[in-house]
């Protein structure tokens, strides 16, 4: 064999190492465009101010109630009126449930009663379940 | 004969380099045609839907600071307006909470620096989602500044409201929420 053609080795092996830098970094390319798409998928689909909306006026619902609440009359139907409402307003125009459970004096201390108030949020996508003790002063 | 076998031999070898430097050149080419095929942009949302996104956070938050009290425990702004748009206080009193919606609602909406005149382009379409005595949602049309032709696409900002006192006309009322909702567009 000639030595000429020892040489032309070379030039092949360079080939063989640029094309497979080629492939490389076309992977990397690949999986960054996969990197913008998702995370900003999950920000659109957050339904962050729902969430915060539903639990705003669920708390302030059951502040209310907690504060007229003693334990001879009935008065947790304002709350459980506005729930209902909110339950059947977010399934028609949001496809979400809503459910909330208010418990009365659920902890107390020597200074404060708690009502404990549980908030579930779910439009099929996220779910969300949230905990909130309300303070009462004895 | 020995001399002229063995030139041979090496003119074959030679030919078995030439193949392999054609496979690599095929390979080579795939590479470049896996790359020119496979760099596609994908569209991702950071592009398409940066400016809804803005206008479903300008609406969301227009609504939440109208509806947050002004001070501990008093009523929010949004509550006062939705207390007189309920439909037993009768229409005159309805219409004007429909107007005061509109002009705290706009100025909001138009806030600047003054720095610069803002083209005014921003419209909305407020309506009110109640629910009757037999459990159905009812929609109550309410406020708007423009009309949506179907050209502009329009962002869906929403707030539930306590009402209180809150009744349809013919039914029975009662301390409930409604859902305040408003369609926001650029013109």
């Amino acid at each position: 064999m000639k030595k000429s053609d020892y040489n032309a080795e070379w030039i092949l092996i360079m080939g063989f190492i640029v094309s497979l830098a080629i492939i490389f970094l076309a992977i990397l390319l690949n999986l960054s465009a996969a990197a913008v798409q998702t995370p900003s998928e999950s920000v659109m689909d957050f339904p962050k101010s729902q969430i915060r909306d539903i639990q705003a006026e669920l708390t302030d619902a059951a502040v209310k109630s907690n504060l007229e609440f003693d334990s001879d009359s009935e008065s947790e139907s304002a709350f459980e009126a506005k729930l209902d409402a909110i339950r059947k307003l977010a399934m028609a125009r949001d496809g979400a449930v809503v459910e909330a459970n208010l418990t009365y004096g659920r902890y107390a201390d020597a200074e404060y009663v708690y009502a404990e108030l549980t908030v579930h949020y779910n439009n099929g996508v996220t779910e969300y379940d949230g905990t909130y003790l309300l303070p009462k002063k004895l | 004969m020995v001399k002229v076998s063995k030139s041979t031999l090496y003119d074959r070898e030679c030919g078995q380099l030439f193949a392999m430097e054609g496979l690599i050149a095929a390979a080579i080419m795939i590479t470049a045609a896996y790359l020119a095929l496979g760099t596609v942009i994908p569209p991702a949302n950071a592009d398409m839907h940066v400016s809804e996104m803005q206008l479903k956070q300008i609406g969301d938050d227009l609504l939440h600071i109208m509806d947050v009290p002004d001070g501990n425990g008093g009523t929010g702004y949004l509550e006062s307006v939705v207390y007189n748009a309920s439909p037993n206080r009768g229409p005159a009193a309805n219409a004007q909470a429909g107007a005061a919606f509109n002009a705290t609602f706009m100025n909001y909406l138009r806030k600047s620096t003054g720095a610069t005149i803002n083209a005014d382009t921003l419209r909305y379409s407020a309506a009110i989602y109640c629910v009757d005595d037999s459990g159905e949602v009812v929609r109550l049309p309410f406020a708007n500044y423009g009309d949506n032709t179907g050209r502009n696409p329009s962002v869906c900002c929403a707030r539930y409201v306590a009402a209180n006192d809150w009744g349809l006309i013919g039914q029975s009322s009662s301390d409930t929420a409604v859902r305040l909702e408003v369609l926001l567009w650029r013109e």
